[in-house]
């Protein structure tokens, strides 16, 4: 009798606490969501930043850059403590987006990517940054990056992580062997257009004997060309692409036909093991491209490779916007970080010659010339070239901004979708791949219209 | 005597209420509990859901049935991730079915290495999707794979075959996938139900003169019967809900956004739904209308299979 009392009542616990807690889960979600202030009435004047007192929550991918720079922050803001967790760009928008639907874990610090930061502008859960306790003066930031880190009415929603603007980076050994110069202001003069380009290329695969070709695929070219043409082509659901697409679809075409382009798939393995082989000339870079593509594919590659600009300008590649979450209860303090980290003439310096990345505010190259004149890290990598300087002095002047928009991504998934089909296929030419385009277009937004 | 007249008076039953009639219920309760807020209410609120506009941020819009119209009318996608699902379906289903069957049939008669075979064949099963799909497109990857290159070394082609962008190799290729995953299953599965048949029926029939094809189809074949039912509708329903395979032979490297394969000829029903909900857009509304047109196809196509196998021979 004992045994089956306890026996039952031990049952009986165990049910109604699997219920309390089954309850407790779906309760907790509305209670969050309620006591979420609208104002920032908890936010007074401050008047020592220094001293604020936070816990302020950012999502990153980059684990070493977090770590670096919330210790140099600690030190300046000692009381502002930042949890930093580590999210993957692949499901970073799905993430927030679930934190944010279900009223739970949301960061105060948005990370957005190149590949979905149209679409997180477009969800307006981003505080306009020129607005107070911001205060962000439009005219402090690199001319160019403005319109990446504006939403679709012109109000700027976030900081550049770091300056992207690419060029080309170049195997040196093979520009020496076949071309007889691995300078670059010589390789500048030698691809100024893109036909120059083309007829280089020609040449390179026929003094090879087709073992060395200029870029390893379709991709590759692509995104040159795509962002060299930063003319807005979205206005409102109207997609404009005819006027974005045509002229870069000809050239890509041209590029194909005339044999210069490989056959291998962005990212895939073998795209990543060419840059070790030497089977290919050129790679499209941004400055992190130095760490994240070149020197970890082509780990002994040392000194064998350089940079030089696109043929006609640079363009931009990648890149990230920092943003402030809208309905954060810290946004005083999470400002201080994303200005120390991103804006601030300390960070920056830190941020550089830590990790090589560049501001987008525009006195840290006046006030720390010097810092861009010191060799960076990867600049042995690149044969002693002065990568920093070269971009900012070569590449950044002429360069434009694009205005970003939901459809981006779109336009990325169906390229990515499709030009593998115009690399097999070469009887494909570039008007029925636009006309493809704009059909695949408009599967995947259905709520647009196409031209 | 006494007691149980005792026990059948009113307050004797109203005390009852809460005795030992109550346990069932009690002991079931926190798994219907869980059961209702996980499962239940969320597949209610997906309906709910499909009859609006959402970005899962900002306010919902009612559009009524509109979600389902567009779907099914206006999204050319959707009608061929249908299509492309079922044809699929069509090309692993009854491969998987018959060398299950065969493999089973010839593992169970075997003296010895049973479980060492059992044991291999269950492997692929339980290999996390993730891997497979890396290792099948670094397979048939068209400048590097070892399939091209063992190809073009045998001399049967000149140059390595676009196995992934072409239409009906892509689809081939993912069939090959469920097929080489599931293999094991099936087989374990069949193995089990030849289990249950009586040893002294075989007997029986060899002492008749019945030799090793006889035996199997007339006798394991058909007393496998309610096994292959239940194998064929599971793998009904899990094959309209095909995901991991083609998305992770197309999604494999990282930064890539291929949805679809090539000219969308690998996009299943549940790929197109991802894709609407988080890789394109965030159309929560609209697919969960997918979702939802999705489940009404598995009632509709499990029913059949179901009536068509057990309803000729009463189950």
């Amino acid at each position: 009798m004992k045994k089956t009392f306890a026996f039952k009542s031990g049952a009986m616990l165990l049910s109604l606490s699997m219920l309390s807690m089954a309850l407790v889960g779906c309760g907790s979600n509305n209670n969050e969501k309620a006591t979420n202030p609208q104002g920032s009435t908890n936010n007074a004047v401050i008047d020592d930043p220094t001293q604020l007192n936070a816990t302020v929550k950012i999502w990153d991918w980059d684990e070493a850059f977090q770590q670096g720079m919330i210790a140099e922050f600690n030190k300046v803001y000692p009381n502002i403590k930042i949890e930093a967790t580590v999210v993957n760009t692949t499901d970073y928008l799905q993430k927030l987006q679930s934190g944010i639907a279900s009223g739970s874990d949301v960061p105060d610090i948005i990370l957005g990517e190149s590949a979905y930061r149209g679409r997180l502008f477009d969800l307006n859960i981003l505080d306009n940054l020129g607005n107070a306790p911001y205060n962000l003066d439009a005219s402090t930031i690199v001319e160019y990056v403005v319109p990446f880190v504006s939403d679709n009415n012109g109000n700027i929603v976030a900081v550049d992580q770091t300056l992207t603007p690419a060029g080309f980076a170049y195997r040196r050994d093979l520009a020496k062997q076949y071309w007889g110069t691995d300078d670059p202001a010589e390789l500048e003069q030698m691809l100024a257009t893109w036909d120059q380009f083309i007829e280089k290329g020609i040449e390179l695969k026929e003094k090879s004997n087709d073992s060395v070709l200029m870029l390893p695929g379709v991709g590759d070219a692509f995104i040159a060309l795509r962002g060299q043409n930063t003319d807005s082509y979205v206005n409102g659901s109207e997609v404009d692409l005819t006027s974005k697409l045509q002229q870069p679809l000809e050239r890509l075409f041209e590029m194909r036909d005339a044999g210069i382009l490989g056959k291998l798939e962005l990212w895939s393995p073998a795209w990543s093991s060419s840059m070790s082989k030497g089977e290919y000339m050129f790679y499209p870079m941004a400055p992190w491209g130095a760490k994240w593509h070149i020197s970890a594919n082509d780990p002994d590659g040392s000194g064998r490779w350089g940079l030089v600009k696109a043929p006609e300008r640079g363009f931009v590649r990648g890149g990230t916007a920092i943003g402030i979450y809208k309905d954060s209860k810290v946004k005083e303090a999470a400002w201080e970080f994303v200005k120390f980290a991103y804006l601030s003439d300390e960070g920056s310096l830190y941020n550089f010659q830590t990790f090589g990345n560049m501001t987008s505010s525009k006195a840290f190259y006046e006030n720390h010339a010097d810092a861009i004149e010191a060799p960076g890290p990867f600049d042995e990598f690149f044969g002693g070239q002065n990568l920093a300087k070269y971009f900012m002095d070569n590449i950044v002047p002429d360069m434009t901004g694009e205005p970003q928009s939901k459809y981006d991504s779109v336009l990325d998934a169906v390229f990515n979708t499709l030009y593998p089909l115009w690399t097999k296929d070469s009887s494909i030419t570039a008007d029925a791949a636009l006309e493809k385009f704009k059909e695949e277009f408009k599967n995947k937004a259905s709520d647009a219209t196409v031209k | 005597m006494l007691a149980e007249n005792k026990l059948n008076t009113p307050t004797a039953s109203r005390k009852r209420k809460w005795g030992p009639r109550m346990w069932p219920y009690l002991f079931a309760l926190p798994f219907v509990v869980t059961y209702a807020a996980f499962q239940l209410y969320p597949v209610l609120y997906s309906f709910i859901l499909s009859l609006y506009d959402w970005n899962g941020i900002s306010d919902r819009v009612f559009v009524g049935l509109d979600n389902y119209i567009q779907l099914w009318t206006k999204d050319k996608l959707f009608i061929k991730s249908i299509t492309n699902t079922l044809i699929m379906m069509l090309m692993f289903i009854p491969i998987t079915l018959i060398l299950g069957l065969a493999l089973a049939y010839w593992t169970f008669n075997l003296v010895r290495g049973k479980q060492f075979i059992q044991t291999i064949n269950i492997l692929p099963y339980i290999t996390t999707p993730v891997a497979i799909g890396f290792i099948f497109s670094y397979l048939f990857d068209w400048q590097t794979g070892l399939v091209n290159l063992l190809l073009v070394k045998l001399d049967f082609l000149q140059e390595g075959y676009y196995w992934l962008q072409e239409e009906w190799s892509s689809r081939a290729i993912i069939a090959l996938m469920v097929i080489w995953r599931n293999l094991g299953y099936f087989m374990i599965i069949f193995m089990a139900g030849m289990t249950t048949i009586p040893q002294d029926v075989y007997e029986a029939a060899k002492v008749d003169g019945a030799t090793g094809f006889t035996l199997f189809t007339k006798i394991t074949f058909p007393l496998l019967k309610n096994i292959s039912i239940f194998l064929v509708v599971t793998a009904i329903i899990g094959g309209l809900q095909l995901f991991d395979e083609p998305k992770l032979l197309y999604g494999g490297w990282s930064g890539s956004t291929q949805v679809g394969g090539p000219n969308n000829t690998a996009l299943t029903i549940i790929w197109k739904f991802v894709d609407e909900s988080f890789i394109s857009n965030t159309r929560l509304g609209y697919s969960s209308a997918i979702a939802y047109s999705l489940f009404v196809l598995i009632v509709v196509f499990s029913l059949i299979s179901f009536r068509a196998m057990a309803g000729k021979g009463g189950g």
